[in-house]
């Protein structure tokens, strides 16, 4: 399982005394896979991270990073991975290549070869003193830093933070060769687009807790099965009633109606032909649409009994 | 890549060689000024030692006004030569203060400072236990005091060599002086490790290790005066520190090094355990 499943999750639980933390997280990402793991800021994201690191111990459950338990064996898991914090904090005095040969030390590697072919392909200077650095040669350095021992599995929160397009481009194309070889990465971000673009399977967190978990696939699967519908009826016409199921009016004046449709593309035609349509348009929601569903749900529930 | 730093060499290591030089970098000129403040102070001590005849001096000792007597301890009336007179500096506020900001300083900046600064979370994704951490920590400590022990006896050797002294200074005594400070150090040291590995912000953990210090020296103080506090002097560390009864030849101050390094290993134990386990949440 551990060969096919690198890092997998069993009930992984986090609590502050009463506050909440992280709460029975049940997770597997695959190798070679780019693992997205989507939340808004202070959904248990970063904590969750700490736990798969080390820097937090679990209140209960357990989780294995390439079959080793993260509380017992630690250290021999820190050897396989790679880790870009969330906010990367280096010493302010060193150079770039400084601070890279610092850590290559503690890992009692050499990793000067691919730390410089790295820094090239982000077009990174590491004569520079960290402390004259902008954020995002800072998120660069992480970047590098994390992939320069070349681990077989990276744990990246947020990692193109503070990063201009064009670097983001150069970041997913490292991550997508890196996971063609055989890597994993276990990837948090806020961003949708970004998890869209590169990732395989996402997780979405909420309030400490799991609440999706698909691929990609899938998800774009349940974006067609909802359609947005906009119409404007004749002069003098008004929509006919009932509604047939699963159709939601979400706002309406005189003539322009906005619905939305979760129920069959046949009952909705159907409907659509007995009423006096003058405009129409029907869209399926962007992926980032039913990211936000998830995060919605009491919305659409109070819609749905509307 | 460090000489002598490879994979093999650093998991038969007990501490983290890289952390270690890391720490030196940015120590080295604290360590350097110390040092040398130190070396001169005790050097100068004994260059003002024959200014000062001994009759003369135990006259002077004795018209002291009390709170000065207070600062050097119960020993005071006890100095009878040249030794137990030089070993003076080795109880005055600057040796202690310079021993006590060196011992706090160092063991803060390697545990709670890298939280505090943010820099442990890279440290501890690479296969570098907290334990080593711990244990560097120690070891960079150690090393310090020992610079800084080395800086003393240098200045006093320097000052013995250089001044004409109307009686010897048995050095050998002035040795076991500085050990016995060296102890001292230790435990500060101990307490500062130990409220780094405790907290999460450097300013909270430098706090409570100096808070420790002037406790300590403020009963150590206070016990001449007030009895209550003198039936507690013993909780002080400074109790265990007599450089005057030993300079006199007239004390074995083992037993006092033993329970000061007793404490010491015990604050290391605790703060090792307490550092291994608890959660570093970096904000």
């Amino acid at each position: 399982m551990a060969m096919d499943h690198p890092i997998e999750f069993n009930g992984l639980t986090k609590r502050y005394g009463r506050r909440r933390g992280v709460q029975d997280i049940h997770l597997s990402v695959g190798r070679g896979s780019i693992y997205g793991f989507l939340g808004p800021n202070g959904a248990g994201k970063t904590t969750t991270i700490r736990l798969l690191m080390g820097l937090l111990r679990p209140t209960s459950g357990s989780a294995r990073i390439c079959g080793l338990d993260i509380v017992k064996q630690s250290l021999a898991i820190r050897k396989k991975i790679g880790y870009l914090p969330g906010e990367v904090h280096f010493f302010n005095h060193l150079t770039g290549y400084a601070t890279l040969k610092y850590l290559a030390d503690l890992r009692g590697l050499d990793c000067r070869s691919k730390a410089e072919q790295l820094a090239r392909a982000l077009d990174l200077d590491l004569s520079v003193k960290v402390r004259a650095h902008s954020r995002g040669m800072r998120q660069k350095l992480g970047i590098i830093q994390a992939m320069m021992h070349e681990p077989e599995v990276l744990i990246l929160d947020e990692p193109t933070n503070s990063l201009d397009p064009l670097v983001q481009q150069t970041v997913y194309n490292l991550l997508e060769k890196y996971a063609e070889q055989g890597g994993t990465i276990f990837f948090s971000s806020h961003i949708i687009s970004e998890v869209e673009r590169i990732c395989h399977r996402v997780a979405m967190i909420r309030d400490g807790r799991i609440v999706a978990d698909d691929s990609i696939e899938d998800l774009r699967a349940k974006s067609t099965q909802i359609q947005h519908v906009n119409l404007s009826l004749k002069p003098g016409g008004t929509l006919s009633t009932p509604l047939p199921e699963g159709l939601h009016i979400l706002s309406q004046t005189a003539l322009h109606h906005h619905l939305v449709n979760l129920g069959s593309a046949q009952s909705l035609l159907e409907y659509l032909h007995r009423n006096p349509v003058e405009y129409l348009t029907i869209e399926s929601p962007s992926l980032e649409e039913v990211f936000m569903q998830f995060y919605r749900t009491e919305e659409l529930n109070h819609v749905a009994r509307d | 890549m460090l000489p002598g730093t490879s994979a093999s060499l650093q998991r038969f290591l007990p501490i983290s060689l890289p952390l270690l030089v890391r720490t030196w970098w940015d120590y080295w000129f604290t360590l350097l000024i110390s040092s040398g403040t130190l070396m001169g102070f005790h050097w100068l001590a004994v260059t003002f030692l024959p200014a000062y005849n001994l009759r003369y001096r135990l006259t002077y000792i004795r018209k002291m006004p009390p709170f000065v007597k207070a600062m050097f301890g119960p020993d005071l009336l006890a100095i009878s030569s040249m030794t137990a007179m030089n070993s003076f500096a080795y109880l005055h506020p600057v040796t202690l203060a310079i021993l006590m900001a060196v011992a706090i300083i160092i063991p803060s900046w390697m545990l709670v400072g890298q939280i505090d600064r943010g820099t442990i979370e890279l440290t501890l994704s690479t296969p570098t236990s907290r334990k080593k951490i711990v244990l560097t920590t120690i070891f960079a400590g150690l090393l310090a005091g020992a610079v800084l022990a080395g800086a003393m006896l240098l200045g006093t050797w320097i000052g013995i060599q250089r001044t004409k002294l109307p009686e010897p200074i048995v050095f050998k005594h002035i040795v076991t002086i500085v050990i016995n400070l060296y102890a001292i150090y230790i435990l500060c040291m101990s307490v500062s490790i130990f409220t780094g590995a405790i907290a999460s912000i450097r300013g909270t953990a430098v706090g409570l290790a100096m808070a420790f210090c002037v406790v300590a020296y403020l009963i150590h103080f206070l016990a001449e005066w007030w009895k209550l506090v003198e039936k507690i002097a013993f909780l002080g560390p400074l109790y265990y520190f007599r450089p005057i009864k030993i300079a006199a030849g007239t004390y074995d101050p083992t037993q006092d090094i033993l329970t000061l390094l007793g404490a010491s290993v015990v604050l290391m134990i605790i703060s090792t355990i307490w550092f291994s386990k608890r959660d570093i949440a970096v904000v």
